[in-house]
């Protein structure tokens, strides 16, 4: 007898974990689902034509007739041979400068506006050839589980599943309904038969008050699941307040990185000087933009796509000389001048104290390590999540740049043998090694 | 023995008064009021919150809280539009300007970032000062944002502009008939010409039809704090009315009477750091110090000797000195014997010694020149030929100025950079009301512009260009460091728009520069001269010593000392006595206003927020006062009576008082702007004043108030203190040391241990609970060399950490509280010689049973510890002990250490359990009981608690909210930021390229900061001095800052 009892209870108990673990199980299989997405998204972008157009031509080129920045490259190989294509899209300076007919006149008809020299090798200018001549069967070759579906319509799939399964839930409910209806029908046709009066709940919530009543060890580990299944959803969600990676803010100026230092291949340096220097990157005063927005001043009417959409260049431009209040026909300024506010995308909590030159200068680290890669991006978001654990993760796997510097090779000097030994086991230093994760070395 | 002495902050520790003995052993002084707050039942069902509204608010909160972390404000970057080229974001600049208030003189250098200053520091490049500040200085930074500033012109109170003020003014002084411009003594040459320029060109019409030549004496210099005993004794000895300069540097004996040398009087500034290169032990020589004084002033503490006299006897121990030379001085003193051993070795060390004087009669200052004369100190350690140039004035200028006032021959005065309302009081003020015109330039609204007609603001001293001349061929520029926030003009700006000269004063400055002081320096070109002389901020000529302004060339000795010696004699004392004194904190009044300063602790007596009489404890306990500061203590306050004028004073016992004397700090109770009530009392009526001049010795009496509501204090002598535990303060004598044996003055921590069957000592490094820190092996180890024996106490160091750290202002009912914010205080302890055996803590009972004697003579026994006490200063701040007590007890590991060397604090951690203040055996952690910053308690005590105060904070340090610890992080900042260069510039870091805010304030560089890996480092020197001792070492804390054992210049058997 008594092992019956314990034998039940041990069964539910083992019903409860069960049905717990079934919870964890849906929360990782959430997860890893997301991340096959990501994969799968990853790999329809994978290096092909498509991808490097998108890189390095989409900024001024459209697969179609129009004209973007540059003409639409629609028949373009048909139009030109290879040899002469390979030769203007290296350096078309070069190309007109050697008096080629069909490269000056192009010049000529955009506005003498130059067509930057691409740094991409044979086979990728010829790949990204091969794009443009036929974009769509390119798409259509690519299977359809790695299809690269276009946001918007993943999002139109998703609103239309959420209809059928709104429509399911309401037929089940109305089933349900009836159900109950039946049942209790049913049921006072029986008693009715038997000669009693139905003394039993009638409506549909009575009739669930009884089953819960009837299956109390079931509910109880239903509420026990749904307890820690909000709890660990708490947390989760917990560990998410203050993080806002991916956070894309609208600017006052729709400046596209993806122009200036993809396109265009300007220094990251040139605008943010002070990364060098100072613990901030410094956003650039506007006397910085006009040292180029002097000359060019958005007269070729070129458009760019920012956030998807087509802008306008020159309205962008003027929104420069607005600001400083300066006159682009006479080249005067005016007394005034307005300051832009923009939208401070990386923001560390005020207890944290990060220094850029520590890391661009002094660490030799590359502005992409923690921006990620700000030339493909026209709306610039921030890419690292700037959490603790991120940074310290960082320290934990960056080597120190100590090679040449006379301030490491006096630490290096101080060091006793066994802390060398200890530390160069894995072959290099890293900057948890040296003190990296002490709490005064960013909390003061 | 190092140890042998006994060791008292405050007389509750050497009477081992009963609360205190209980208060020092809890964290917090006083207990925490809960039991009586939960036990007021009445109070708890009046109040209306129950249980459940408590959860509700609770389950609220929670929910609150969570929704608001969600939502995240949009932060705006507003760049530049045009960047200055010199400014780079986040990077500070440093400009060297000069600081000089018409009392204080300091080439300095600002700190700005932004555009903005935040910190001031010494310019080391000065061979006058050699980086000397005090805390006014490095604290007068948040005057400039302040909003109690006068924003705008005024006419008659009200706001008008520079042009109406421009218009109006030149109407009403067309045609005025003696025009006077007042000022506090000019040491710039060039505001001295434009302001030349303006009571010079005026047309002044004398009579009907006549006009006079240019009138230079239409300016009028006034000194708030007076010298002209010695600008006039000067006139007679040497027919020169200037005050000399010292070079105490040179000086091996050093007789100060009543002159408070090293803090207030004359060019202190000038003085501290020579005086301290005289200080060092391990020099060939050391300088000894006499003292005669009545209130223990900062010099006093610090004297080798110190002589507690009445202020009437300065005079006659003067006349005495000279007498013992062989001079004609010399009645009987009480003080004969010491005063010949005084003169034994003035004498023989002639030409290297300085006697000076604080008395302002101009018989007792004669004498003061003969004896430095008779001594051939001139030309050597005094200097009258090379003048200095911060005190110009004299009393009898003042008094003819204010009695033609008041006889209506004055049409119109201009006050410029004086307060003479506050300062003179009622005599001013009356005779002002005679005056049609009046104008003042001050910077905020004081008692006197209340007073003017016309308000004319100047910028203040961080907007303003300013040039300085504070000694003979000694030349300091100052610089803006940032725009003027306020409508306002520069006073000497004023002065050139109103005598119809057009130049910025930029402009002029740098004309009269090219005119007068470039072709001195020998520099080819001017352009040159002037960028390095801004770039520098100094300039230094050595001219030929100038002649002398009345043609004099030899400058002999002409004084009649046969008068003085009979005027001085004549002088009479009284049964009470009062000396007005400056403080380190306000000064002469500037610092009235400053939050910082009034929060600083006073050197001596370590008050904040208020100023008092002291007197000596023996006499308070006789007429019944309490003499013992603590929380719940209540004040005695007292009416003071001097010269016909009274006025209220809490009575605050201070050991070392001469008997018969109170001591009161003057600049208190200056009402400033729209401050609700002045901090303090002001004791400027009680200033003597004769035909001679003003005395600042005067006859007092006092009598009792009743107060309806108890008067406490904000003392934090009693807080912080180290559990009685007496290795902290080591020190030794001059011969002790001089014979090197290092046992004798230093001796190790040693323990006995049990090896091999023996007893053997140890040292206490040995015995370790802990594995040892990685400190040494790895790259730094920052640690600070704090040498007791130049360190003076004043303070400084105490505001240039606030400032620079961002330290919370707090207020003196929460300092009386035990909860000042500061991250280093100066512990000042008392010691004395004619304590009877036995170690602190000796109850009465204890002293009879040891000296045998009955209870009134143990009495007085015990009492004598407190007439005339030796004093020790000693920085404490965080020790970033290896083996910290702090470290191991916090539940979340929110501080911990380094392999740096040093205890990390990390705010954001913190969860406020205080467990680390518990165990802190060195008391320097600080909790944050409220948000000071936003706390509305605090809106009027804390200056961040408006937009413009703000804008003071250092942008590298967070602010601290409620509920977490902090405490000295060494300027971690700092040091992140040094080895940051040392990275880019791919050197190891160079020893003294990091400097910590309170080495860098610290005027005799008492504080060394450094590396102590690195073994040429000055701090490795330190460490490893013999005199290098760790405070409490026997715990085992094992901390990274050492101090070095005071040696008094004494004889073994004196001390």
């Amino acid at each position: 007898m008594n092992k019956i009892t314990n034998l039940t209870k041990g069964s539910t108990l083992l019903k409860a974990s069960l049905i717990c673990l079934s919870f964890l199980f849906f929360q990782l299989n959430s997860f890893s689902q997301e991340e096959a997405v990501a994969e799968k998204t990853e790999v329809a972008s994978g290096l092909d034509g498509k991808k490097l157009f998108k890189a390095n031509c989409a900024a001024c080129h459209s697969v179609g007739a129009n004209v973007v920045v540059g003409p639409g490259l629609q028949g373009v190989n048909d139009k030109r041979s290879k040899e002469w294509l390979h030769k203007w899209i290296k350096n078309s300076g070069a190309l007109i400068a050697s008096g080629d007919a069909d490269a000056k006149a192009i010049f000529e008809e955009f506005k003498k506006v130059p067509m930057p020299a691409q740094p991409v090798s044979d086979e990728e200018i010829d790949a990204i050839l091969a794009y443009v001549a036929n974009p769509g069967a390119e798409e259509g070759t690519s299977s359809p589980s790695a299809d690269a579906v276009p946001i918007g319509e993943v999002e139109e799939d998703n609103s239309l599943m959420m209809y059928i399964f709104g429509a399911v839930i309401i037929l089940l409910i109305i089933l349900i309904i009836t159900l109950n209806k039946t049942g209790v029908f049913i049921k006072e046709v029986i008693a009715d038969g038997e000669g009693k009066k139905y003394d039993g709940p009638t409506t549909l919530w009575g009739n669930f008050k009884k089953l819960c009543g009837d299956n109390k060890g079931i509910v109880a580990a239903v509420v026990i699941v749904l307890f820690f299944g909000g709890l660990l959803d708490l947390m989760d969600g917990a560990f998410q307040i203050g993080v806002h990676q991916g956070y894309k803010p609208e600017q006052p100026i729709k400046f596209s990185h993806k122009i200036h230092a993809g396109d265009d291949q300007i220094d990251c340096n040139y605008c943010h000087s002070s990364a060098r220097h100072s613990k901030t990157s410094g956003i650039p005063s506007l006397n910085v933009c006009m040292n180029c927005h002097a000359h060019i001043d958005g007269s070729s009417g070129k458009t760019f796509m920012y956030n998807g959409e087509e802008h306008s260049m020159p309205d962008e431009i003027q929104k420069i000389y607005d600001y400083l209040d300066y006159d682009k026909a006479t080249k005067t300024y005016g007394d005034n001048p307005t300051p832009v506010k923009w939208v401070k995308i990386h923001n560390l909590p005020d207890h944290v104290f990060f220094s850029h030159s520590q890391h661009v200068t002094a660490g030799k680290q590359k502005c992409q390590t923690c921006h990620g890669p700000v030339e493909e991006m026209d709306v610039v978001e921030q890419h690292a999540p700037l959490t603790m654990k991120w940074c310290i993760e960082c320290h934990k796997n960056t080597s120190v740049a100590t090679d040449g510097n006379g301030y490491y090779d006096e630490m290096h000097k101080r060091m006793t043998p066994e802390f060398k030994e200890k530390v160069m086991k894995d072959g290099s230093l890293t900057v948890d090694e040296i003190g990296g994760w002490e709490c005064a070395k960013c909390h003061y | 023995m190092a140890n042998s002495k006994k060791y008292w902050k405050g007389l509750e520790q050497l009477d081992n008064e009963s609360s205190f003995v209980k208060s020092t052993n809890n964290e917090f002084s006083e207990n925490l009021p809960v039991t009586d707050f939960l036990g007021d039942k009445e109070n708890l069902d009046e109040s209306s919150t129950s249980r459940r509204d408590f959860l509700k608010y609770l389950g609220f909160g929670v929910a609150a809280a969570s929704l608001a972390a969600c939502e995240t404000p949009v932060t705006k970057a507003i760049p530049y539009l045009n960047k200055p080229e010199e400014i780079t974001p986040g990077v500070a600049n440093y400009y060297a300007s000069t600081y000089y208030d018409g009392h204080d003189y300091a080439p300095i250098l600002v700190k700005t970032r932004e555009g903005r200053p935040i910190f001031i520091s010494g310019n080391t490049e000065s061979s006058l000062t050699k980086g000397a500040i005090n805390a006014r200085v490095n604290s007068s930074v948040l005057s400039l944002y302040d909003n109690n500033r006068i924003q705008a012109p005024m006419i008659a109170g009200k706001a008008t502009t520079w042009a109406t003020i421009d218009n109006r003014l030149g109407e009403a002084l067309k045609g005025a008939k003696n025009i006077k411009v007042l000022t506090a003594s000019i040491i710039s040459p060039s505001a001295k010409a434009a302001i030349h320029a303006f009571v010079g060109g005026n047309v002044q019409v004398v009579a009907e039809g006549e006009v006079a030549a240019p009138l230079h004496n239409n300016h009028i210099t006034y000194d708030a704090i007076s010298y002209s005993g010695i600008v006039e004794a000067n006139k007679e000895s040497f027919g020169k009315a200037a005050v000399p300069t010292y070079n105490f540097e040179k000086a091996k004996t050093i007789v100060s009477v009543g002159a408070d040398f090293m803090g207030n009087w004359l060019d202190a500034l000038q003085y501290v750091n020579d005086y301290s290169q005289t200080r060092k032990p391990d020099n060939k020589w050391m300088s000894k110090h006499y003292q005669f004084e009545a209130t223990m002033s900062l010099s006093g503490s610090n004297a080798d000797v110190r002589i507690p006299v009445k202020p009437s006897e300065y005079g006659a121990i003067i006349s005495a000195i000279y007498g013992q030379l062989g001079g004609n001085g010399g009645a009987k003193t009480a003080y004969d014997k010491q005063i010949a051993e005084i003169a034994k070795e003035l004498k023989a060390n002639k030409g290297e010694s300085i006697v000076v004087c604080g008395s302002n009669d101009k018989n007792v200052q004669v004498l003061v020149n003969a004896i430095n004369n008779m001594l051939s100190n001139y030309d050597s350690t005094i200097d009258i030929k090379n003048h200095s140039n911060t005190k110009q004035g004299t009393d009898k200028e003042v008094m003819s100025l204010v009695a033609d006032m008041n006889a209506g021959n004055v049409d119109a005065v201009l006050i410029y950079g004086v307060d003479p309302a506050f300062t003179m009081g009622d005599t001013f003020k009356a005779a002002l009301k005679k005056v049609k015109t009046t104008v003042s330039f001050a910077t905020k609204m004081d008692e006197t512009t209340a007073l003017c007609g016309y308000v004319c603001p100047t910028h203040h001293a961080l907007e303003s260009w300013s040039d300085a001349n504070a000694v003979a061929g000694h030349y300091s520029l100052g610089q803006p460091t940032i725009s003027p926030l306020f409508d306002t003009r520069q006073a000497e700006e004023s002065f050139l728009a109103w005598s119809g000269n057009k130049d910025s004063y930029y402009d002029f400055i740098t004309k009269y520069w090219e005119a007068n002081i470039f072709p001195q320096s020998g520099a080819v070109l001017f352009a040159n001269f002037w960028n390095k002389a801004l770039h520098d901020g100094v300039v230094e000529i050595n001219t030929v010593l100038a002649p002398t302004t009345d043609g004099i060339e030899s400058m002999a000795f002409a004084g009649n000392t046969i008068v003085a010696a009979a005027e001085v004699a004549k002088i009479k004392g009284g049964a009470l006595e009062l000396e007005l004194v400056q403080n380190m904190s306000v000064g002469a009044g500037a610092g009235a206003d400053n939050p910082w300063l009034q929060e600083m602790p006073d050197p001596i007596t370590k008050i904040t927020w208020d100023n008092y009489a002291t007197m000596n404890p023996a006499e308070m306990k006789e007429k019944g006062y309490n003499v013992y500061f603590g929380q719940e203590e209540e004040m005695n306050v007292v009416e003071v009576t001097a010269n016909g004028k009274t006025i209220q004073l809490p009575v605050v016992g201070q050991p070392g008082q001469k008997k018969g004397t109170i001591g009161i700090a003057l600049g208190y109770g200056k009402n400033v702007g729209n401050m609700e009530t002045p901090t303090g009392v002001n004791a400027y009526p009680l200033v003597a004043s004769t035909k001679e001049g003003l005395s600042y010795q005067t006859v007092a009496t006092i009598k009792d108030v009743e107060l309806s509501e108890p008067y406490r204090i904000a003392c934090t002598q009693t807080q912080q203190t180290v559990m009685g535990r007496d290795s902290v303060i080591r020190e030794t004598t001059f011969d002790v040391y001089k014979k090197g044996n290092k046992e004798d003055y230093n001796p190790e921590h040693t323990l006995l241990a049990h090896e091999n069957g023996e007893y053997v000592k140890k040292n206490i490094e040995e015995f370790d609970l802990w594995g040892a820190q990685p400190v040494e092996g790895i790259s730094h180890r920052w640690g600070m060399s704090i040498d007791m024996n130049t360190c003076i106490g004043c303070s400084a160091c105490v505001t240039s950490c606030v400032s620079e750290n961002n330290i919370a202002v707090i207020g003196k009912d929460q300092v009386r509280r035990g909860r000042i914010m500061h991250w280093m205080r100066i512990d000042r302890y008392y010691s004395s010689e004619h304590q009877p055996l036995g170690a602190i803590g000796d109850t009465l009972d204890e002293t009879k049973e040891a000296t045998g004697k009955g209870t009134i003579a143990s009495y007085t026994e015990m009492e004598s510890a407190a007439d005339n006490p030796r004093v020790v200063y000693q920085p404490m701040m965080c020790q970033h002990c290896n083996h910290a007590g702090c470290e191991t007890v916090c539940p979340v590991a929110a501080t911990t250490h380094s392999n740096e060397g040093l205890n990390m604090m990390a705010y954001n951690r913190c969860i406020g359990t205080r467990y680390c203040a518990n165990n802190c055996a060195y008391k320097v952690r600080r909790f944050n009981w409220f948000n000071y910053t936003a706390y509305h308690k605090f809106t009027e005590i804390n200056p961040s608690q408006d937009d413009l105060g703000r804008m003071v904070l250092n942008p590298d340090v967070v602010v601290r909210t409620r509920g977490v610890m902090e405490k000295c992080s060494l300027c971690v900042q700092r040091i992140q930021e040094g080895k940051l260069n040392a990275k880019k510039a791919g050197t190891k870091v160079i020893d003294g390229s990091i400097q910590t805010a309170c080495a860098t304030a610290c005027p005799t560089n008492a504080i060394t900061f450094g590396d102590l890996n690195d073994n040429e480092s000055k701090v490795a020197a330190g460490k490893n001095h013999d005199r290098a001792y760790r405070p409490i070492e026997e715990v085992g804390q094992q901390g990274n800052v050492y101090y070095q054992t005071k040696v008094r210049n004494l004889k073994h058997n004196e001390a």
